[in-house]
């Protein structure tokens, strides 16, 4: 059982906010992905729940239990760093057994639990090694192994895999998401990238200058992005956002904006939100769409859709992506390998509009209500 | 482009490093060639530079003619007194400072660079009358603390660079996984700077030995007298006995070299250890 509440949490650098109330409750169990930009306060908030930086006010729980004095070693928690932190001078063994040894461990049990973990890594071979003589993902590895021998109460991992090349890291992240299963400890984790965030994270928190700017599962962030930072800093390559303005008309709502018109489903325009001010009679908004959800018809120019110069295709293997421009506009979207056009071509595009986001153009907050 | 890069490096080697080592090392040269003379040799006319009747007279007759083995004695409690209290007092300053962020302390770096620049004689009237005050005269273990309190503040600035250059966050992981910060320091930082520490002792311990000037003025008699200021006494008023004086000044100096040779080794080795990681 191991659940940290952070309540209005801050911390200040000098006169620099780095962490501006930040309220979150992590459940128990759970995988917990704090990600933004560097410098968004997401290593920092890490920092302080395991209590190697100070609170400049607000309260940390865990289990209930008020921590913010509590040294790093009175709170039982275990920390990945992004560099691994291997003691340089230990041998691989007597760094996975560190942190039984400070708890005076008898020998005999060390040896047991280090051996446990070593294979459950696949690092039993390394034990008599040093540390300077194993590669970045085996370095990795043993400091998971320092990090899981001794069964804490909370895992904090900060960017553990961003020293990894592009093919490890994936191996790694597939091998965390695993051990996190089966151990089933409640786990931080810390990164900048948000396919990592995505792909491990029971929930996300985005940060953005200190601020979260939302908590929620993977996919609520990608289909209900709260504001404009989360919509175009979760999904690769990023949502396409233009000027728009919302419009009545005839009993429906359409969108209007330099490369098309498109009249809104129903089911959408019922989420906007009313009471975020202005009536529909001429709303300036922000739009959004991801590359995904338009579509391109490039056998037959139709005239239900704005037609578009293809600029440029990036292929991936299994899907294309292709850059589009209408009149200065540009656009980008996704297409199956075998449905893509040639550069210099000029296809029909199809927007998707009940994938529509909309966002205030001042506050960049979504239009949007998760609920009718 | 080698042939040139060869031509450069010879030329290099006979018109600055040859000269150089020739000015470096010639003290030492008179310094062993007089130690082999007799009292006579040293002050004939013309010189010789090579002694023409070699003898190994004076290194037994030394530890007769003063107690040598006694400003031996004094001369290593000095040094060792000394290293003892740089490193002691540096290590917890070196480390607050690296380690740190605390008002004043930009300020305090810049003092310690300040009382460097002060030498030692412009303040030693005052520090004798400290002294004298709380009699504490004729007395080695205050020698050794001035002469700390001088070194110190080079020691922290060194010390203070070998610190930096350990990655905090190995100290923080051993937070984490259940030291107190103390432990962290003794068991990571310090293991891991080990070559540094050595560096600051030897610095330490050669500032001691080579300790003059307070010697001088604060110890009195000669039972405490440290090989430095024992070797001084040589030099008399109508005549300065150079056979021994540069006897006592070579087994002076061949204890440091010793002592040089052992630590230089595994210094080097220590070195190349930190740069691997």
């Amino acid at each position: 059982m191991s659940v940290v509440v952070c309540k209005d949490l801050v911390k200040r650098f000098g006169h620099e906010l780095a962490v501006d109330h930040v309220n979150v409750e992590i459940k128990d169990g759970e995988f917990m992905v704090f990600v933004g930009p560097s410098g968004c306060g997401k290593t920092t908030t890490l920092r302080m729940i395991g209590g190697l930086e100070s609170v400049t006010s607000g309260e940390i729980y865990l289990d209930g239990a008020l921590i913010n004095h509590l040294a790093p070693r009175q709170r039982d928690m275990a920390m990945v760093f992004q560099n691994y932190a291997l003691y340089p001078h230990y041998k691989i063994f007597d760094n996975i057994a560190y942190p039984l040894r400070l708890r005076r461990l008898p020998k005999a049990e060390i040896k047991q639990r280090v051996a446990e973990v070593a294979r459950m890594l696949g690092v039993e071979h390394l034990l008599d090694r040093w540390p300077r003589q194993l590669s970045g993902g085996e370095r990795q590895r043993v400091a998971l192994g320092r990090a899981i021998v001794r069964n804490p109460r909370l895992y904090l991992m900060d960017e553990p895999l961003s020293n990894l090349d592009a093919k490890l890291r994936v191996q790694m992240r597939r091998e965390i998401i695993r051990l996190q299963r089966e151990l089933g400890t409640t786990t931080i984790y810390v990164t900048h990238d948000q396919v990592e965030a995505m792909t491990m994270g029971d929930r996300i928190m985005v940060l953005c200058k200190g601020r979260i700017q939302q908590i929620g599962e993977p996919e609520t962030l990608y289909h209900r992005p709260a504001n404009l930072f989360v919509a175009q800093f979760i999904g690769s390559p990023a949502m396409t956002v233009l000027p728009g303005r919302l419009e009545a008309d005839a009993g429906n709502v359409v969108l209007v904006s330099e490369i098309a018109r498109l009249v809104l489903p129903h089911e959408l325009a019922a989420r906007i939100a009313p009471d975020t001010g202005g009536s529909l009679g001429a709303r300036e908004v922000l739009w959004g769409i991801r590359p995904e959800d338009i579509y391109l018809d490039h056998t037959t120019p139709t005239p239900d859709g704005p037609s578009a110069l293809v600029d440029l295709v990036e292929g991936l293997g299994s899907d294309a992506y292709v850059s589009l421009r209408v009149g200065q506009t540009l656009l980008l979207a996704r297409t199956p390998s075998d449905a893509r056009p040639n550069e210099g071509e000029t296809v029909t595009v199809h927007i998707n509009p009940m994938k529509l986001h909309l966002f205030d153009p001042k506050s960049e907050i979504s239009l949007l209500r998760d609920q009718v | 482009m080698t042939a040139r890069f060869n031509l450069i490096k010879w030329l290099s080697i006979v018109f600055f490093v040859i000269p150089v080592l020739l000015v470096l090392l010639f003290p030492f040269v008179v310094m062993i060639s007089t130690s082999l003379k007799d009292l006579k040799e040293v002050y004939q006319i013309p010189p010789t530079f090579v002694p023409e009747r070699p003898t190994l007279q004076n290194f037994s007759e030394i530890w007769n003619v003063i107690p040598l083995a006694s400003y031996f004695r004094n001369s290593l409690l000095l040094g060792l007194g000394e290293t003892l209290l740089v490193l002691a007092l540096g290590i917890p300053a070196a480390y607050a400072l690296c380690r740190f962020r605390f008002a004043g302390r930009q300020p305090y770096l810049v003092f310690l660079l300040i009382t460097q620049m002060f030498p030692p004689v412009v303040v030693i009237l005052g520090v004798f009358r400290l002294v004298a005050a709380y009699g504490l005269v004729d007395n080695l273990a205050v020698v050794a603390v001035v002469a700390a309190a001088f070194n110190l503040a080079f020691c922290i600035w060194l010390l203070t660079g070998y610190f930096s250059a350990i990655p905090p966050e190995i100290e923080e992981a051993s937070m984490m996984d259940g030291s107190s910060r103390l432990g962290a320091m003794l068991r990571m930082t310090l293991p891991l700077s080990w070559p540094g520490l050595i560096a600051v002792a030897i610095f330490a311990f050669m500032d001691g030995w080579n300790e003059f000037i307070f010697s001088l003025t604060f110890i009195r008699s000669d039972e405490f007298r440290p090989l430095t200021v024992g070797l001084f006494g040589f030099i008399r008023h109508f005549q300065i006995e150079w056979n021994y004086l540069m006897t006592g000044s070579l087994l002076a100096t061949i204890v440091v070299v010793f002592l040089f040779m052992l630590v230089q080794n595994k210094l080097t080795r220590g070195l190349v250890a930190i740069s691997e990681k």
